[in-house]
């Protein structure tokens, strides 16, 4: 690391802080775990920066903060509640179609969301969706065919537009 | 027809996450790791050339020499202090080694059957209905029957433990309810006809509670330990006018709706609990200065934590950073909070001189620590590991520390 670029580091990541937090946000369905991934990966940029300044950081976040959600679940999936909190109560205007998609991704288990935003947000490959998660192509499909259907079952008014996803 | 991946997008760009700084502090933390392990590399090699030497050293009778010690930092601006003190990719091993261990299984025993015999090191309000009080003993108790916020739609919210952590004091639909927790009762206080459903509530003093609606201050409760729900009723007192001094220092007060604290008639805009809300922590006071919990709005360039304000200049002294102690790491254990949950770090009371005793709901658990801000000395007290707390555990901080 060097000092001399300290500016140019902090200049990205305040730039991409809040987008970044506010995608983990939808990775993790939790305000803190997201701010806490996105801080561990923005530390582990900086530690790059030398090499990461002019590759991609952005993308080197995400796999870090998709990954480090999938482990983190792992480890604590014994101790998660099915009495689960939405966030997003108490947050400004936000219409209904948008709750429902919302409520709708957090229905579904921690990978399925994963490759489902990786996917179709982050509008990654099956390929590129496999490397970030550390999976195969297979799991990767598996996991796509099965987000999508329960999409359908908790957000009946997605289900013309999963349906023409899948097709693709 | 938009596809999926519009929807996404749209939910991307509209979906409300608070004003983060996670950027802040990660260059310095990422330069002190790559440190650590150049040091960590160097000391495996100087630790065998120093084994060697010493070796050599007791052959030939030659002096050991003795490293000085290290010179705490001095703190005088608020500039100076910003920076972590402690750090730790999950816990400082200083202060995990000071740290109880944390605990696991909780099984808590109703209150009513096992009340506390002295008061509370601090209470966990869990679930929707029920409040799991820790006692310094180690062990749980449950006091249930508790009636949810808005018909259900929210958990139990956070309340407020009184300053000497002898009764809790939690929000309800139509009022609060009032947890003696060494007798084991629970005592309900309606408002009366017409009250909005209480969001917040906390202690303002030995005796008088401060109840929030709609973010708006509009009560305040005269509660005293064993009073009957009907005296308690009979004491609410409705507010005119601004906020209520609540803190006991020299020519300061702190109101609740100002973001910061008022010395000397001029407001003193440190970066304040969640301005936006009307409720926080109240601040606690020492011998010319007073703790207020930092939770900073956008453009301080602060982290969350506990500030130290000198009462005659209003200038901050001393700054407790909250990252620096709990675990940024993804391998850490968080529990989410309630809709209205206690900013995740509080000053809970002063010792005395100039230690504090600071509460921090981390990622790593629920951490209660000694500060000592001229020394800048950090000390565990208590660790509660939050990941045996089911989701939607709303933290409410006390003391009664001796």
């Amino acid at each position: 690391m060097r000092e001399r670029d300290r500016g140019s580091f902090e200049e990205w990541a305040r730039a991409r802080q809040q987008q970044l937090v506010r995608r983990a946000y939808l990775v993790t369905g939790d305000h803190h775990r997201a701010e806490d991934l996105v801080q561990e990966a923005l530390v582990g940029v900086a530690m790059r920066w030398d090499t990461l300044r002019d590759g991609n950081p952005d993308a080197w976040v995400r796999t870090v903060v998709y990954r480090a959600n999938v482990s983190w679940w792992r480890r604590h999936r014994r101790e998660v509640s099915v009495d689960r909190v939405p966030d997003h109560v108490g947050s400004p205007g936000p219409g209904p179609a948008r709750l429902a998609i919302e409520d709708a991704l957090q229905a579904l288990t921690t990978k399925q969301r994963a490759t489902l935003l990786l996917r179709f947000l982050e509008d990654l490959s099956v390929e590129e969706t496999a490397a970030v998660l550390g999976v195969s192509t297979g799991t990767v499909k598996k996991q796509t065919s099965v987000a999508l259907e329960r999409l359908r079952e908790h957000a009946p008014h997605l289900r013309d537009l999963t349906l023409a996803e899948e097709a693709r | 027809m938009s596809g999926l991946r519009d929807e996404l997008h749209r939910l991307d760009e509209g979906v409300h996450v608070p004003p983060t700084q996670a950027a802040e502090g990660a260059w310095s933390t990422a330069r002190r790791r790559v440190r650590r392990r150049r040091a960590a590399a160097v000391g495996g090699v100087a630790a065998a050339v120093v084994a060697a030497a010493v070796g050599l050293q007791s052959l030939t009778g030659g002096p050991s020499e003795v490293e000085p010690a290290p010179v705490p930092p001095t703190r005088d601006s608020l500039a100076e202090v910003a920076s972590p003190t402690v750090e730790g990719e999950r816990l400082d091993p200083l202060l995990r080694d000071a740290l109880p261990e944390r605990r696991g299984v909780l099984d808590p025993t109703p209150l009513a059957e096992d009340p506390l015999e002295g008061p509370a090191a601090y209470v966990v309000g869990v679930g929707k209905r029920d409040v799991w009080v820790l006692g310094r003993d180690g062990h749980y108790r449950s006091i249930t029957g508790l009636r949810t916020i808005a018909g259900g739609g929210h958990p139990v919210r956070s309340g407020s433990v009184s300053p000497d952590a002898t009764l809790l004091a939690l929000p309800q639909p139509d009022g609060l309810v009032v947890a003696d927790l060494q007798a084991g009762e629970v005592v309900p206080v309606r408002l009366g006809a017409g009250s909005l459903a209480v969001t917040e509530v906390a202690w303002l003093d030995a005796d008088t509670v401060a109840v929030w609606a709609s973010s708006a201050l509009v009560r305040t409760v005269d509660i005293t330990a064993g009073a009957s729900a009907a005296e308690m009723e009979s004491s609410v007192s409705e507010l005119v006018g601004g906020g209520l001094p609540a803190v006991d220092a020299p020519g300061t007060a702190w109101f609740p709706d100002v973001a910061g604290l008022v010395v000397d008639g001029e407001e003193v805009l440190v970066p304040s609990v969640r301005p936006q809300r009307a409720a926080g922590p109240v601040p606690v006071a020492g011998d010319g200065w007073v703790a207020v919990a930092a939770d900073p709005v956008e453009d301080t360039g602060l982290p969350r934590g506990v500030a130290v304000v000198d009462t005659a200049s209003g200038r901050p002294r001393a700054f407790l950073p909250m990252r620096a102690i709990g675990s940024p790491a993804p391998s850490g254990r968080a529990i989410r909070a309630a809709d209205l949950s206690p900013p995740r770090v509080a000053p809970l009371a002063v010792e005395g001189g100039t230690t504090l005793v600071v509460g921090m709901q981390t990622t790593y658990g629920v951490l209660v620590l000694r500060w000592d801000w001229a020394s800048d000395q950090l000390t565990g007290l208590a660790v509660e590991d939050t990941g045996g707390l089911p989701d939607g555990t709303a933290i409410s901080w006390g003391t009664g520390l001796d």
